[in-house]
């Protein structure tokens, strides 16, 4: 904290002697993480760091960018003025200039939370037992892994206006164990429980039951006819419903681009009432926790969906300006020699009046949709693409002793929503993943939300 | 040699720290790996306006450390960028040597300078970097060579227009990169290699005239060498996938012969987030823990036609996916992985090398695939069958080899009719669906790729809407 604490202030001061009337924001991105493995072959750890400062200008059309991995202040100092020298330049040649919607409001604003720390010696201890029982809960495990990952991530968003300090500490338990299945075929059982501390642990006893009982009905997966399916989705689904399928068509630069078919659903109803849709980085101990973002605006709630309506986009500066939108928190770049985008962060369904098990009961035949590998959005089409699930088989109401594997959940997405007849009271976020624009820039997110029913489901 | 001898002196400060914990037994070996990045990209957004131009410079490197305690070895490996003071990596090298000291691994034989496996002489500084590129980016020419790029794309954009589809250019990214990696170790390796990276990926709208749907192409290409890559192709190949979205009909249910052409092909091999199974179970640390099924000598299945022959090439001249060496110190190498559809040998760092008594491989590299004697066109003489262009993320299970992806762009011909399709989902297992297929002749040779342009699945499903 000191050192950060110290070079805000030398950013500060390097504000107050910038005369050119050009927008410009520093960045200051550091990013800690340490990593313990236990497998069959012992103990192995890494501590990855990586710092690094980005500087902006806008010079009435474009961005001039420039990232170092120095933090000397006198160096920062240097490049800000050259790129401030040439946008200058730039701007007396431009004839159509952009005015970009910046923040004006003075702030000055630290978020710190203290990591908690506990001795290697004493983790891998506790990751080796978890090993070991897995190891241990079946004959067909034929290896096992745990692995702690401590995520620290300091950032310093400076400009003119604004002078902010994040400081957020999060804890991922992964386990993974490799079962061998009926049919001779090795597949993987894996779960990551996330938390701004050593409650990892706890949590991952609190569900190791579950965990195991994942291992017994991985033995038994069979291949699932394709066809439409009343099905029942975990949270998890739901999450990356909300997230690869709707979330990344409601990032205002892909509409900005033309390539969003939100933008012509804007304002129209997509689902019932009850469906409401939102993204917010201020959750604690979720893995796309921030208070600001990359844009120095502070952490909103944004609902992407108001009761059934398609409502407001997720915002970088840039095309906040140029849609005239309101602002949000949703400016992130994977790294200081990256550039920024409109990101999610935590992106969830809000909850229902039913239970899960109320649901159930309403499905004669159907699929419930445990978990999936991933999905890949498709913001011009709304398709959807989740693939790599793993859904149990539901029979007059109940779950039955029947599973399926690799399958994929596929579709158009209006129809899809308009297809939910049914929203838990149960509610979960989890994960501790990342997510790609395309198939790069990742910065680390969670998703999820309440269990959700839904009619004439394309599985295959 | 100039350029190298500047290396060295940049990381002397550590290595004269890393020595003295090495004269007092506080660690029995170490390396360092160091990696320095520059950048210039370029951004364009719709109507081929600059949204932004980022220029960036990324120092860092990797320390690893090993103590061997009687039968396991404590390693710690510690990644930071550039430290702006040495009190700073005397910190981190104090945590590390604490981590070091508490965790452990079975044995395994450290790297030596004189192993067969640390053998340098075939690999040079520059033999994975283009000069020509290398020329552009330093003279910050591909600015301009940018805005010649986007006057070819205006061009073809333009001559492409009709009365029934509209195009638009929704989005442009011109992605570059020099950088610059280092090995130095406890043995006195000291290797150096430079590589270039470009990455191009471009979005293009079409707009159906009479029926006014609309639909995306997304086209992105990592490239060799972008001074000698063919735009032209590239815009000609992206306007007519665009065009074809509009018109697709959507693919109902199929079983039969399906061909994977270009960038689907190229995905099945190496796909983005993953390794294809079939190489995937290549791996010594699976083969170590239990999870690959491979055997050295064994068929990894019965082919009803063309059998596999698949090479990890780390060395291969003008691939921006070549490396000299991974991490270790083990030189980058060719190495017959598959022949013939018979086990070779096992992919391995010197670890699980050492555990599975194979030889120590060094980086993956480049995926070779060797092709097969029928040429595309006589791959296409089918009355009946569906051509894959792009999958929308063709992700496999590495480990069971299931899979079930997106058609996002493909042909299908029926009675030698041939009729654009999109949706559906290719699905099935890739140990199984490799069992009876037909391989190009024609080859493509991009980033971390060597192999046929096409592959032909006798027994293929798609599952439709």
């Amino acid at each position: 904290m000191t050192q950060y604490k110290f070079l805000k202030e030398e950013l500060k001061e390097l504000n107050s002697k910038i005369e050119l009337d050009l927008y410009y924001d520093i960045n200051i991105f550091s990013s800690k993480e340490s990593r313990i493995v236990v497998d069959q072959d012992g103990i192995s750890s890494s501590n990855d760091k990586d710092k690094g400062v980005k500087i902006r200008v806008w010079d009435g059309e474009k961005y001039l960018e420039y990232g170092q991995s120095s933090l000397e202040i006198n160096s920062i100092e240097t490049q800000l003025n050259r790129l401030l020298k040439e946008a200058n330049e730039n701007s007396k040649l431009i004839n159509k200039v952009i005015e970009l919607k910046y923040e004006t409001e003075i702030l000055n604003k630290n978020y710190v939370k203290i990591s908690q720390k506990q001795d290697i010696k004493e983790t891998s201890k506790v990751l080796n037992e978890i090993k070991n029982r897995i190891r241990k809960f079946d004959n067909e495990v034929v290896s096992a892994r745990c692995a702690l990952i401590e995520e620290e991530e300091e950032h310093i968003f400076s400009n003119k206006y604004r002078s902010l300090y994040q400081k957020i500490p999060l804890k991922i338990l992964v386990v993974i164990a490799y079962v061998k299945c009926k049919d001779e075929i090795t597949r993987m059982v894996y779960e990551s429980y996330v938390a701004n501390d050593f409650s990892v642990f706890k949590k991952f006893e609190s569900e190791e039951k579950e965990f195991n009982q994942k291992i017994i009905n991985t033995k038994k997966v069979k291949r699932l006819k394709g066809g439409k399916y009343h099905a029942l989705l975990s949270p998890k689904l739901t999450g990356l419903l909300a997230h690869e399928s709707f979330g990344h068509g409601m990032e205002a630069d892909t509409m900005m681009k033309g390539r969003a078919l939100a933008s012509i659903w804007s304002g129209k109803k997509i689902g019932s009432d009850a469906i409401n849709i939102i993204d917010y980085p201020a959750i604690e101990g979720k893995h796309g926790e921030f208070y600001f973002d990359h844009d120095g605006n502070l952490a909103k709630k944004t609902y992407l969906v108001k009761k059934g309506v398609v409502n407001e986009p997720m915002a970088d500066l840039y095309s906040k300006s140029k849609l005239n939108l309101k602002s949000s928190s949703n400016a992130r770049a994977e790294s200081f020699d990256h550039k920024l985008y409109a990101r999610m962060s935590n992106t969830y369904f809000d909850t229902g009046d039913k239970t899960k098990d109320e649901l159930l009961s309403e499905i004669k035949e159907g699929i419930y949709i445990i978990e999936s590998n991933g999905g890949m959005e498709d913001p011009k089409g709304w398709g959807v693409q989740i693939q790599g699930c793993f859904g149990q088989k539901i029979k007059d109401g109940k779950l039955v002793d029947e599973f399926y594997d690799g399958f994929t959940l596929t579709g158009f997405l209006p129809e899809i929503i308009k297809n939910i007849s049914g929203i838990s009271k149960e509610f979960e976020i989890e994960g501790g993943g990342s997510c790609g624009k395309g198939h790069k820039e990742w910065v680390r997110v969670s998703e999820g939300g309440p269990y959700l029913l839904i009619e004439e489901l394309i599985l295959g | 040699m100039e350029e190298k001898q500047i290396q060295i002196s940049k990381y002397s400060k550590y290595i004269e720290l890393l020595n003295k914990l090495l004269s007092q037994n506080k660690i029995s070996a170490w390396n360092i790996n160091g990696h320095d990045i520059e950048r210039e990209n370029f951004y364009m957004e719709a109507d081929y306006k600059i949204e932004s131009i980022l220029e960036a410079k990324r120092e860092g490197f990797v320390v690893n450390l090993y103590k061997e305690i009687n039968d396991e070895i404590g390693k710690s490996t510690f990644v930071s960028s550039k430290y702006d003071s040495i009190e700073e990596f005397k910190e981190d090298l104090n945590i590390a040597l604490f981590t070091c000291s508490q965790s452990r691994t079975k044995k395994y034989k450290l790297s030596k300078k004189e192993d067969k496996e640390v053998d340098y002489s075939h690999i040079d500084y520059d033999s994975f970097c283009s000069k020509k590129f290398e020329e552009n980016f330093k003279s910050k020419t591909l600015k301009v060579f940018f805005a010649q790029i986007i006057e070819i794309l205006k061009k073809e954009i333009s001559g492409a227009q009709s009365e029934k589809i509209n195009l638009k250019v929704n989005s442009c990214e011109f992605l570059n990169s020099i950088r610059t990696y280092e090995h130095i170790d406890s043995n006195k390796i000291d290797k150096a290699f430079k590589q270039n990276s470009s990455y191009f990926e471009l979005i293009i709208t079409a707009k159906n005239l009479d029926t006014n749907k609309e639909n995306e192409f997304v086209s992105y290409e990592k490239i060799n060498n972008v001074i000698n890559f063919d735009f032209e192709g590239f815009f000609k190949n992206c306007i007519l996938n665009a065009k074809n979205s509009v018109i697709a009909k959507q693919m109902k249910n199929f079983k039969g012969k399906v061909i994977l052409s270009n960038t689907a092909c190229k995905d099945f091999f190496i796909p983005d987030l993953s390794l294809n199974s079939v190489i995937g179970h290549c791996s010594a640390r699976l083969k170590h823990q239990g999870v690959s099924k491979y055997k050295i000598g064994k068929e990894i299945f019965t082919a009803k036609k063309n059998k596999l022959t698949i090479y990890a090439n780390a060395i291969r001249k003008n691939n921006s996916v070549s490396e000299a060496f991974d991490e270790e110190g083990i030189s980058g190498q060719r190495t017959c992985l598959i022949k013939k559809n018979v086990v070779q040998t096992f992919f391995a760092n010197k670890q699980y090398a050492d555990y599975t008594k194979n030889k120590a491989t060094g980086p993956l590299g480049v995926i070779e695939v060797n092709p097969g004697d029928k040429s595309l066109e006589e791959l296409n003489q089918e009355e009946n069958y569906v051509e894959i262009i792009t999958f929308s993320s063709f992700v496999p299970d590495l480990v069971s080899g299931e899979f079930s992806s997106e058609i996002r762009q493909g042909y299908l011909v029926e009675n030698g009719i041939r009729k654009p399709i999109k949706g559906g989902l290719l699905t099935g297992n890739i140990f199984k669906i490799l069992e009876n297929i037909e391989l190009s002749k024609e080859i493509q040779d991009v980033p971390g790729y060597v192999g046929p342009k096409a592959i032909k699945f006798y027994d293929a499903e798609i599952v439709g809407l």
